[in-house]
């Protein structure tokens, strides 16, 4: 009897492992995650009311946007309101928001929701989408970087020369204090003053700048200055003014060390542009620095 | 039945527990209160409601402090004491004596881990979110879940294995589990074989942060994984397996 | 003579070290049997082997179907905030008879073996008391064996007395009796029979009153000679 009672014990035991081992597999998450699936239909409701912000043709669903786990990307390929799936191998290793040339299309990866969120990242995923969306339309369209300068440094090798320097550092201080009155609502009626102002700083500190620190700089202010626009814009729509402002905006005239200055300086080279000429980003064809185009409006 | 509930005197009588829960109660207060202030992305958060699944995650992470703490020496003392004499003599199988043990562990860290949700039920009413009380409430099933991973998993290993071994691989499971988003991230750049094999390693740990997480979700209204759940029973459900085939040669 | 427990060529290993070496001895209905050895003699793990503490290497034990053994330790442990009577309670319980949870019964049992139903937790009993208590678990299951090891160790003259008289009791209630000690006095006055064991082997066997050797004679000679 004894004995009886514990095969039944062993049996019951055995039932409920295979339980919750069949019911692990049903809910164990395949292919492209609701989270990750949630993101993306994020960016799809936001350029219903964002449109292309200016940029002709921009539309972040024209590009394939591949969620990446570092081993497996699951790649979305919009069409029509619908959407198709498929995986493949990681193109990235590790932990990457960039781009993806895949023969002559450009794809946007980015990691999954749940690394997203575990690195403690105050923005929503689906901006990262419409940040790197951004930079395949400028390459898909503009080909930003086929015709970049082969003189360029990389972001790293130039904010780290011009941190070292401080005439150069101090040139671009002034710069981003000028630019960033332009975020405060009490003086940017007066864009044409701020353009002229910071004309002269900047013509200045041209002087003083390698050709390869001036290319470099004027590229990474255009191509990821601009991105960054893009993004503050979907953030200011997605979680509201304060969140863009604490995030965009409160710290942008600041000098930082390292790369972000210029993300910041290229965002309010922008918004200035906006407020002289609300229509520049229609001609605006990404060959030429934002400062030209500033200097442009200044008589 | 008669073990189980003698672990469960013999626990409460242990003063670690009650300065163990004190100390929790402590955390909780420091934290729901002005006094304290937890600082998250340059941000001060005061919000009870974004503050819950933090306070969460700490009072789990206590409960299973608790469970590891007491589950590691209770059957190597039975032994030590020769206590398994009268009972091996009594002709009761091992399996049954390890698993009654194991639950008497269980059901202590559950109380502790109970008087802890009690304490962020209390503070949850002092800042005026009453409406979160039941949901806190349900929260502790998955405390529940947490703690019994930490006590069948290292009453199996003590069963085999030295004190300070059940210790210290305990230690790297328990901190493993309760990091693991942390740790998942950390290894999301590392890349190549080692990267496959950290990434591997990593996914063997229990999702105790998966599982606060979900009581977080659950408080917050937001969608709860199963998954997370089911996996964590299967966690306790293989340490039970553990339980039953693991024997010692002598009493 | 109606066998309770016997052993045939039972050997114990660990590892290489032989502990008990081929032990071959049988316990009748009624007896009171003596395991007397010097420390390390084998004697504790022979009787391990018999209430299944521990595994035998080889050779066999056979015990008598349906037979009840209650066991004393030499050093119990029992929770120290427990009373006499609570860890009565505890062991019946664990017994699985429902009848030996009875306070009754167990009063019975606390006063067979010389001891009070108070509210004295164990913390503050003396060796003597936790001795006569581990008797008393020992007795829950009414056993058809004892096996006591070291019964009167560690107890002052009035309490080994009294003990020795319980045994006497319980032999004259036809309990078959295993006992390991190394108070020999004890053992002569209680015992029956019995076998000497150096190194895992027995070297001789005893009987009550046979010899006009004291047991304790008999023993240094054996034991005590190198």
């Amino acid at each position: 009897m004894k004995s009886l009672n514990k095969k039944i014990g062993y049996a019951v035991y055995g039932l409920i492992g295979a339980g919750l081992i069949l019911t692990g597999f049903i809910t164990t998450e395949r292919g492209l995650k609701g989270d990750d699936r949630k993101e993306y239909d994020r960016v799809v409701e936001d350029y219903a009311e964002l449109g292309d912000m200016g940029f002709d043709g921009f539309r972040p669903m024209d590009y394939k946007v591949a969620f990446s786990n570092g081993e497996k990307d699951f790649v979305i390929d919009y069409n029509d309101g619908d959407y198709e799936v498929s995986e493949r191998k990681a193109v990235y290793e590790g932990l990457v928001g960039s781009i993806y040339q895949n023969g002559n299309e450009f794809e946007v990866v980015v990691p999954e929701y749940d690394t997203w969120i575990a690195t403690g990242s105050s923005s929503q995923l689906s901006s990262v989408i419409w940040h790197e969306s951004f930079h395949a339309f400028q390459n898909t369209k503009y080909h930003v970087l086929e015709n970049a300068s082969e003189n360029g440094l990389s972001e790293t090798e130039l904010a780290e020369r011009i941190d070292s320097d401080v005439e150069k550092k101090n040139m671009y201080e002034k710069e981003l204090e000028i630019l960033s009155q332009i975020t405060d609502e009490e003086k940017n009626g007066d864009a044409e003053t701020i353009a002229l102002e910071y004309i002269n700083v900047a013509s200045d500190r041209d002087k003083i700048l390698s050709d390869e620190e001036k290319v470099s700089e004027d590229f990474y202010e255009m191509v990821e200055g601009s991105a960054y626009y893009v993004e503050a814009s979907v953030v200011r729509y997605e979680n509201g003014e304060a969140a863009y402002q604490d995030k965009y905006i409160n710290e942008a005239g600041n000098y930082i060390d390292g790369n972000s200055k210029y993300y910041h300086h290229g965002m309010m080279q922008c918004m200035l542009l906006d407020e002289l000429d609300p229509q520049w980003k229609a001609s605006y064809n990404f060959d030429k620095p934002l400062d030209e185009v500033i200097a442009s409006y200044v008589k | 039945m008669e073990i189980v509930l003698n672990v469960v005197k013999e626990k409460i009588r242990k003063k670690m527990l009650y300065i163990t829960t004190v100390l929790g109660i402590l955390v909780v207060m420091i934290f729901s209160s002005d006094m304290g202030s937890l600082t998250i992305g340059g941000k001060n958060i005061k919000d009870y409601y974004v503050l819950i699944p933090i306070l969460i995650n700490v009072v789990n992470f206590l409960s299973g402090a608790i469970a590891l703490a007491m589950s590691i020496t209770t059957i190597p003392n039975e032994y030590e004491r020769r206590t398994s004499h009268l009972i091996w003599s009594r002709g009761i199988s091992q399996s049954k004596y390890h698993i009654d043990l194991t639950i008497g562990n269980v059901i202590v860290s559950w109380i502790s881990g109970i008087i802890l949700y009690i304490t962020l039920g209390l503070f949850a009413i002092i800042n005026g979110y009453n409406n979160m009380l039941g949901l806190i409430f349900v929260a502790i099933l998955f405390m529940f879940i947490y703690t019994a991973i930490i006590c069948t998993l290292t009453s199996a290993l003590s069963i085999k294995l030295p004190t300070v071994i059940t210790g210290v691989i305990m230690i790297i499971v328990f901190l493993g589990g309760a990091l693991r988003s942390i740790l998942k991230l950390m290894s999301a750049v590392l890349t190549g074989f080692g990267g496959t094999v950290v990434k591997r390693l990593i996914g063997l740990f229990p999702d105790l942060a998966g599982l606060s997480r979900q009581a977080g979700n659950l408080i917050q209204g937001k969608p709860v994984d199963i998954h997370v759940i089911v996996i964590g029973l299967l966690f306790i459900w293989i340490a039970g397996l553990g339980l039953i085939l693991f024997r010692r040669k002598e009493a | 003579m109606n066998e309770m427990i016997s052993l045939e060529n039972v050997t114990k290993t660990y590892k290489d070290k032989t502990v008990v070496d081929k032990l071959s001895l049988s316990v009748g209905k009624g007896e009171v049997f003596a395991l007397l050895g010097a420390n390390g003699a084998g004697k504790t793990t022979t009787i391990k082997m018999i209430l299944g503490l521990a595994k035998v290497s080889s050779g066999n034990i056979k015990i008598a179907d349906g037979t009840k053994i209650g066991y004393s330790p030499e050093t119990p442990y029992f929770p120290p905030y427990l009373t006499a009577m609570e860890v009565l309670s505890y062991y019946a319980g664990i017994e699985g008879d429902k009848s030996k949870k009875d306070k009754s019964y167990l009063k019975k049992l606390l006063d067979v073996t010389g001891l009070e139903d108070t509210k004295t937790k164990v913390k503050n009993y003396s060796k003597g008391m936790i001795q006569r208590l581990a008797l008393a678990q020992a007795l829950i299951a009414d056993p058809d064996i004892l096996i006591l090891d070291e019964p009167t160790a560690g107890l002052d003259a009035l309490g080994r007395k009294h003990n020795l008289e319980l045994l006497e009791s319980l032999k004259k209630a036809g309990k078959t009796i295993i006992i390991n000690s190394h108070i020999l006095h004890d053992i002569e006055a209680i015992c029956d029979r019995g076998v000497i064991m150096k190194k895992g082997k027995v070297i001789d066997t005893w009987t009550n009153g046979v010899s006009h050797e004291s047991l304790e004679d008999k023993f240094i000679r054996l034991v005590g000679e190198e």
